[in-house]
This record gives C-alpha cells, sequence and structure tokens, in this order.
C-alpha cells in the first residue's frame, strides 16, 4: 500500500480529493473503474471528460459518496470513505453540492422547497434560509416559479433547479454531472458561469461533460477517462489553476 | 416520550411545510382504518376487563358481607334466638336475625321446582342470616367457636364456594382480555412496522435524494415518524369514539335487560371514560415508536 495515502485527517490547503488506485466493479460485474489514482486541488476548477459509458458518472458517485470503491481508497477532505462510519457519510455530504445528470428533484415539492432540501436536513430554520433560497432563484431566472412543482417546468427550468439546490448551501466541493448535457448551448453557457462565480468564492468544482470544445475554451485542467481507466490526469501542481 | 409529545405539539399547532417525503392516500387510508379498528377493539377489551373486575368485586362484597348459619341442632326456636344473640355478640357481625319457618320454606319455593305439595313434609333448614363488615375474615371460625361450645351443631355458609368462582371467573375474563389486549397491541406494531418499512422501500429513490444532500438517517426516520404519529392520532379518534359507542349500544341494550343479578353493579362507569381518553394518545406514540424503529432498521438495509 502507498504510504502516501494514509488517512491522517484534513489538512487545509492539501487535495480535497485523493483517490489511490480505486476500482469499481458493480454487482453485475462490470467493472467500470481501474486503478484510478489522481488528486484535485482544493479550490481548483476540472472537467471530466471520455466517451459514453468511460465511468464517468460512477467516479462522480465516488465524490458525491453514492458509492463506497470496491478497491483502492478514496480519500474526501481527508477522510477515508471506504472506512467513514454511517453517521459521518452525512457530515461530509453536507460539504458537498451535486448536479445529478437526471435532476433528481422531489416531484411532490414546489421549486422553493427543492431548492431549501439541505436547510431542511440540517433541521435551520425556514426563517433562516427563506430569502437566500428566493435571492438564488431570481439570480437564476426562476424567480416567477417559485411555487410550480417541478413537472410543470421545461427541462432547462429543472435543471436550473437542481442546479440552485447545489450551491444554496455554499458547498467546497461542486460537482455537476453533464449540466449542460440537455440544455441548448446559450443555456449552457450560463450554467458555467454559475459555476465560474461560485468557484471565484472558493468552491472546488467538478464538471463531467462531453462538450471538448468548452473544456478547450477554458483551459481548466482535465481527467478523461475511456474504458475505466484514467488516461489523463490534471497536473497536481497547486498552480495549476483554470484560466477563467 | 418528550420527543413525541413535542413532534406531536408542533404537528398541531404549526402549519408544516409539506412532507419531505410524498404521502400516498392509497396506502393512509387502508392502514388508518386497520389501526382504527384494533384501537376500538383494543378499547372494548380494556372496557371488558374494567367492567368484569368491577362486576367481580361487587358480587363478592355482596356475597361477603353475609353468611348463612344452618342450626343442625337444638332446632327449636328458642335455641335459635340463643344462637343468634351468641352469633349478633362477634366481633364483625353487623346483623344477626334468625330466619323463620315461613321465610326459609319461600326461599325453597323460589328454587323453581313446585314443592308446595311435599314442602310441609319436608323438614325446613333452621337458618340464621348474619351480615359481616367487610374485611373481617375470622367471623366464620368465630361463629364455629362460640356456637360449638354453647352446644349448637351448625354449618356456616359463607359463600365462598361462590365468590371462589366469580373471583376465578373474573380474573379468567380478565386475563383474557389482558391477552386480547396484549396481541392487538403486538400485531398493531407490526401493521406499522411493515408499513413504515413499505412507505420508505416505495420511497427509496426520495430517501436517497435526501441522503445525498445530507440527510441523517435520523433524519429521515423522523420524517417517517411524524407520518405515523399522526396516522396513529387520527386512528386512535376514530377507534376510540367507535368503541365508545359500542359500549353505549351495548350498556343500552343491557339497560332494557337488567336483571337483580346485574342492577348493583353498571357494566361502564364514568370511569372507564379515560380509556377511551388515552387510547388516541397511546395509538399515536405507539405508532410512532414503531415506525421509528422499523425505519432505521430499514434506512441501514437499504444503503
Ligand atoms: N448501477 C450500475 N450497475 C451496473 N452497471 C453499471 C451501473 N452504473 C453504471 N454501470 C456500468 O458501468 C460503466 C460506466 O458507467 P458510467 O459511470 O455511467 O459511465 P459514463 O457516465 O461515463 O457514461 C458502464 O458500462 C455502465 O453500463
Ligand atoms: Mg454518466
Amino acid at each position: 500500500m502507498n504510504h502516501k495515502t494514509r488517512t491522517l485527517g484534513y489538512r487545509d490547503g492539501g487535495p480535497i480529493v485523493r483517490f489511490d488506485k480505486v476500482g469499481v466493479t458493480y454487482g453485475s460485474g462490470t467493472q467500470a473503474l481501474r486503478d484510478v489514482s489522481f488528486e484535485l486541488e482544493s479550490g481548483g476548477f476540472y472537467f471530466l471528460t471520455g466517451p459514453s459509458g468511460a465511468g464517468k458518472s460512477t467516479l462522480l458517485k465516488l465524490m458525491y459518496l453514492a458509492l463506497r470503491p470496491s478497491v483502492g481508497q478514496a480519500n474526501l477532505f481527508g477522510v477515508n470513505v471506504g472506512r467513514a462510519s454511517r453517521n459521518d457519510l452525512p457530515l461530509l455530504r453536507r460539504k458537498i453540492g451535486v448536479v445529478f445528470q437526471d435532476f433528481r428533484l422531489l416531484p411532490h415539492l414546489s421549486v422553493f422547497e427543492n431548492v431549501a432540501m439541505p436547510f431542511r436536513v440540517r433541521n435551520v430554520p425556514l426563517a433562516d434560509y427563506a430569502e437566500d433560497v428566493d435571492d438564488l432563484l431570481r439570480w437564476v431566472g426562476l424567480g416567477a416559479r417559485i411555487d410550480a412543482l417541478p413537472e410543470t417546468l421545461s427541462g432547462g427550468e429543472q435543471q436550473r433547479v437542481a442546479i440552485a439546490r447545489a450551491v444554496v448551501g455554499k458547498p467546497s466541493l461542486l460537482i455537476a454531472d453533464e449540466p449542460t448535457g440537455n440544455v441548448d448551448p446559450d443555456m449552457g453557457a450560463r450554467i458555467i458561469r454559475l459555476f465560474i462565480e461560485l468557484h471565484k468564492l472558493g468552491a472546488t468544482v467538478v464538471i463531467a461533460t462531453h462538450d471538448l470544445d468548452l473544456v478547450r475554451r477554458s483551459g481548466a485542467p482535465v481527467l478523461r477517462l475511456e474504458a475505466g481507466e484514467l488516461t489523463q490526469a490534471p497536473n497536481s501542481s497547486p498552480l495549476m489553476k483554470a484560466n477563467l | 416520550m418528550i420527543n413525541a409529545l413535542k413532534l406531536l405539539w408542533v404537528r398541531f399547532t404549526h402549519e408544516s411545510q409539506s412532507a419531505l417525503l410524498p404521502t400516498d392516500s392509497r396506502q393512509v387510508r387502508p392502514l388508518t382504518i386497520v389501526v382504527a379498528i384494533m384501537c376500538a377493539l383494543g378499547c372494548l377489551a380494556g372496557l371488558g376487563a374494567s367492567a368484569g373486575f368491577r362486576a367481580a368485586s361487587t358480587w363478592t362484597s355482596d356475597l361477603k358481607s353475609a353468611m348463612s348459619i344452618i342450626v343442625q341442632s337444638p332446632r327449636g326456636d328458642e335455641d335459635l334466638e340463643r344462637a343468634a344473640l351468641i352469633v349478633g355478640r362477634i366481633e364483625g357481625v353487623t346483623r344477626s336475625e334468625t330466619m323463620s319457618r315461613e321465610r326459609a320454606k319461600e326461599l325453597l319455593r323460589n328454587y323453581g321446582t313446585d314443592l308446595s305439595t311435599t314442602l310441609d313434609a319436608l323438614p325446613v333448614p333452621r337458618l340464621i342470616e348474619v351480615g359481616v363488615m367487610s374485611g373481617q375474615t375470622t367471623v366464620k371460625e368465630d361463629i364455629e367457636k362460640e356456637l360449638t361450645a354453647a352446644g349448637f351443631k351448625i354449618v356456616v355458609d359463607d359463600h365462598s364456594r361462590f365468590t371462589g368462582e366469580i373471583l376465578r371467573t373474573s380474573t379468567m375474563v380478565r386475563i383474557l382480555a389482558m391477552m386480547a389486549l396484549l396481541s392487538l397491541v403486538v400485531a398493531a406494531l407490526a401493521t406499522i412496522a411493515f408499513a413504515a418499512r413499505a412507505a420508505l422501500e416505495t420511497r427509496r429513490e426520495a430517501v436517497h435524494i435526501l441522503h445525498l444532500v445530507g440527510a441523517k438517517d435520523a433524519f429521515v426516520a423522523r420524517e417517517v415518524q411524524k407520518r405515523f404519529l399522526r396516522l396513529g392520532f387520527v386512528a386512535g379518534l376514530w377507534g376510540a369514539n367507535a368503541a365508545g359507542i359500542i359500549a353505549l349500544l351495548g350498556l343500552t341494550v343491557f339497560a332494557f335487560g337488567a336483571s337483580d343479578f346485574t342492577s348493583g353493579s353498571p357494566l361502564v362507569s364514568w370511569t372507564d371514560l379515560w380509556i377511551l381518553l388515552v387510547a388516541p394518545f397511546i395509538t399515536a406514540f405507539a405508532s410512532a415508536w414503531a415506525a421509528e424503529v422499523a425505519a432505521r432498521a430499514t434506512l441501514r438495509d437499504l444503503v
């Protein structure tokens, strides 16, 4: 075992994500990831690319703690997630905002309530977050749809609700799985601008995308997956920040 | 308990936000009906046990407060008066009267058989009726001792045959009622636990989303608990009301068919009302508790 991967608790300024020889094999026997090792610096802005089925979503699931590695070690905020207790997971997840590929809004809750979800599960009183949620929804252009149910929204609007929910708690780590996959280029650009704003506030951002054009233009460091293997990893130099 | 009370308070005083886990009236309604029926049956079992206990204690205390002495010899009227006097002086005796031959015959006639022709030929028992203060346990022995010492040959009937029978029967009834209550409670808890598990399993996706945005198991379990606290309370109200109505109907029927034997002991008393009053709360807490335990176990299995 690599001595560098021992977990000694989170140190400020260290890598926010560190994978060491991580492999994932699904119950069906599919080996989705193989021998993946990399580090993400705190405060960085990263793209994750690769063809469909390469394992991008699987890698992100490990990062947002929906999955534990089958082999190897994944560290988030200095915590070995394979060993983290069931009670520790919620506390780690609260530092992470996720935009799921399929949005995952709760269909019986209004736009406001969907976005407020991260506060409610933390038992934060309504008065303490109502204004933040309102402001954020206005900012993503949904000020008039606050009480609407998700099914009455267009795909792009639903996506913006999902994004608002991911960023509303000001997460340290923002993970987005193909957030521009289902929207027109214009909306895609606006969404990326939102992530850049968040990045400027100090969040580490990881975006999985097919849009190689967008990746090239941004000049941000890239992780590339092909058939479950990492074929390109970001340079781990701390100065390697996006040219945004 | 305190936590559940607080929840109940919040639930019914504040206009709450939409539940984080979606509700499904197709699940709630039949479950409410089942729990309400169980609660009603539980209330009736409780009322039955209470009524049985009250009736038995009234009957036994009636029986215990009286004894009969059958004087076998000597059987003369004066002897009988003397015996009654002796008995009247014994501590704990409130009343001691000889029974006239006419009354004794009357008593025999009451047994139903047409004895009128043969009765005069029969040797009528010579009886002394004795009233006893409640709580006096040595009266029977004292009577036997005193009268034997005075040269009487007697048999004291303290009705223990009947009181024993009544006590045995009422204990039996109470045990049965308690067992019925217990099995109802177990069945209700199992039903709730099963429903709570099903509720989480059918909302697996919503639970997963809540987890991913940082919800602890305890939080999700509390969401489930809140729902079942409410369901239990509503079902408990229906159940207790139904049991109350059934008990009232039963009382009415009983009042019309009342006999001398039952008139002294009302089947349901006002003090039984507390059973109906606490039932909704007990049902609500039991339901919330079972749901919470089941939810925590289910959450451990789910992810
Ligand atoms: N839950 C799952 N169970 C079994 N196989 C899965 C599961 N999720 C993904 N896979 C498989 O793992 C591989 C990687 O999938 P995924 O991570 O979704 O790739 P990408 O997001 O790059 O398209 C694919 O072959 C896919 O079929
Ligand atoms: Mg994917």
